[in-house]
């Protein structure tokens, strides 16, 4: 038996590594789901939902790293919990109600809060959490309080806000709503939307210490 | 009483598909002074946001060493190395690193690096980090021990920096009072394989094979077992439950 063989084969081949949860990287996304999104407009959202699943699933890392929350407003429903990759469904949601923007914000940011106390209660680390509202309305609620708490998440570096209007969506209002300037989503694309989101997360699961995170242009699916 | 000594530094996958180099380095070796073997390990790791974090790591551990061996030439006693002392190393390296940024019209940032280092001698070893990674130790092949648990900023790619100003603020010392047989530095490409973060403590499982192998390999084989090592730390399971650059450093005490 050779040298090498050796080497390779018996000590570290038995090298075992630590079951040590991998750094998280947090989404949450907040999603109309009022009357206005019936018909084709909510179909195509389940449809892009499908895609992110599946493209997250299809990379070793983010299916480990990527924890992915759903929220719905229409009225305010946590379809899902932060979980990864490994467990995520079909939602299958459905258009109803009016769209209580403010209460869903507000909600949003409480579960981020939640999560990072579990992540720090469990030592695992994590990256920045981000938040994608996707919203063809404007508010039937009081929004005032949302925006500042947006506002405050943003200036803490707790959480990035993004904002995407569909349609008819109240841009202006996205504006007060988000620090960062809103994207208007080009037609229906849903699809193309959630695989720019998942290239994203994928990146950003993978960024090393130091690395600023940066998203890439939103190309191919905002209207610019 | 001497030391067996092995390290590698091997590219991230990622890094490697996008065609960049990696921006890990380390220098890993012994000095004997008298009758008295010193082993020095010192590994840093570039900032992965940076241009030319690499450099920064390749300067911080080539001036960290030719820093230890002088200061051990004239200090053979280890015990004698004040804190004081292992700051003007920092800050002397800090210094090479932004000589070659104003050189090349650069900011010392864009050479940003975390550094680990170890000096170990006969009833004493001298322990320095800032920024993440680790290093373990053990003192007869028993349990592992951390020296300083991985410091990091609120966000998982958030760490400190050698190059900071304020550098010496993440400074960590610690003056160990004996020498352990085993002694391990490595990177944060290594930390999730290495450490258990929910209990906070090293993984003997990942150490023990190593330097059971490393004790056993032949003298004149130093080579070999690191190449190995790059085997071992670029092989397909180990990339997929991390996708960083990864330095490991390994030494064992063998007494004759």
């Amino acid at each position: 038996m050779s040298d090498n063989t050796y080497l390779d084969q018996q000590p570290l081949g038995a090298v075992t590594f630590a079951e040590n949860p991998e750094p998280r990287c947090p989404c949450l996304l907040l999603l109309d789901t009022s009357g206005s999104m019936a018909g084709e407009p909510i179909a195509e959202l389940n449809t892009g939902l499908k895609t992110f699943y599946n493209e997250l699933q299809t990379d070793s890392l983010a299916i480990k790293r990527v924890e992915v929350a759903l929220l719905s407003f229409g009225p305010v429903r946590v379809i899902s919990d932060f979980t990864t990759a490994e467990c995520f469904f079909d939602p299958q949601l459905e258009a109803v109600g009016d769209t209580p923007m403010g209460e869903a914000i507000r909600k949003g940011i409480e579960m981020i809060r939640a999560r990072k106390e579990q992540y720090r209660v469990n030592g695992i680390s994590f990256y920045r959490p981000w938040i994608f509202l996707i919203t063809d309305g404007e508010p039937t609620d009081e929004w005032q309080s949302a925006a500042a708490l947006v506002r405050e998440g943003e200036a803490s570096k707790s959480f990035a806000f993004f904002a995407i209007g569909v349609n008819k969506a109240d841009m202006k209002i996205l504006k007060q709503l988000s620090v960062r300037e809103p994207v208007k989503l080009q037609g229906l694309k849903f699809r193309e939307f959630f695989q720019w989101l998942s290239n994203s997360m994928k990146s950003a699961s993978r960024s090393n210490p130091g690395d600023k995170i940066l998203l890439a242009p939103p190309l191919g699916w905002s209207e610019i | 009483m001497r030391w067996k000594i092995t390290g590698s530094s091997v590219t991230g996958r990622s890094h490697v598909d996008r065609g960049e180099t990696g921006q890990d380095c380390h220098r890993a070796g012994s000095i004997r002074i008298g009758d008295r073997e010193y082993f020095i390990g010192v590994v840093a790791d570039g900032a992965g946001s940076t241009t030319h974090g690499g450099v920064g790591a390749d300067i911080v551990c080539g001036r960290m060493y030719e820093h230890i061996t002088g200061t051990l030439r004239n200090t053979a006693d280890l015990s004698c190395i004040t804190d004081g002392e292992i700051r003007d190393w920092i800050g002397a390296s800090r210094a090479a690193i932004a000589a070659e940024a104003v050189a090349k019209e650069r900011r010392i940032r864009d050479y940003a690096c975390t550094l680990l280092g170890a000096v170990a001698g006969e009833g004493h070893t001298l322990f320095f980090q800032i920024g993440d990674g680790a290093m373990v130790v053990s003192a007869d092949g028993g349990e592992y021990d951390t020296i300083f648990w991985p410091e990091q900023g609120e966000y998982a790619n958030v760490t400190f920096f050698a190059t900071d100003d304020q550098f010496s603020e993440h400074l960590n010392i610690r003056h160990y009072p004996s020498t352990p047989g085993e002694i391990a530095l490595f990177t944060d490409g290594i930390q999730t394989l290495a450490l258990s973060f929910a209990q906070k403590k090293a993984h003997a499982g990942f150490f023990r094979p190593l330097f059971d192998a490393l004790r056993q390999h032949p003298e004149n084989g130093f080579q070999d077992f690191s190449r190995q090592l790059s085997l071992f730390l670029t092989r397909d399971d180990v990339s997929a439950r991390s996708d960083d650059d990864k330095t490991l450093v390994l030494a064992v005490l063998v007494q004759d």
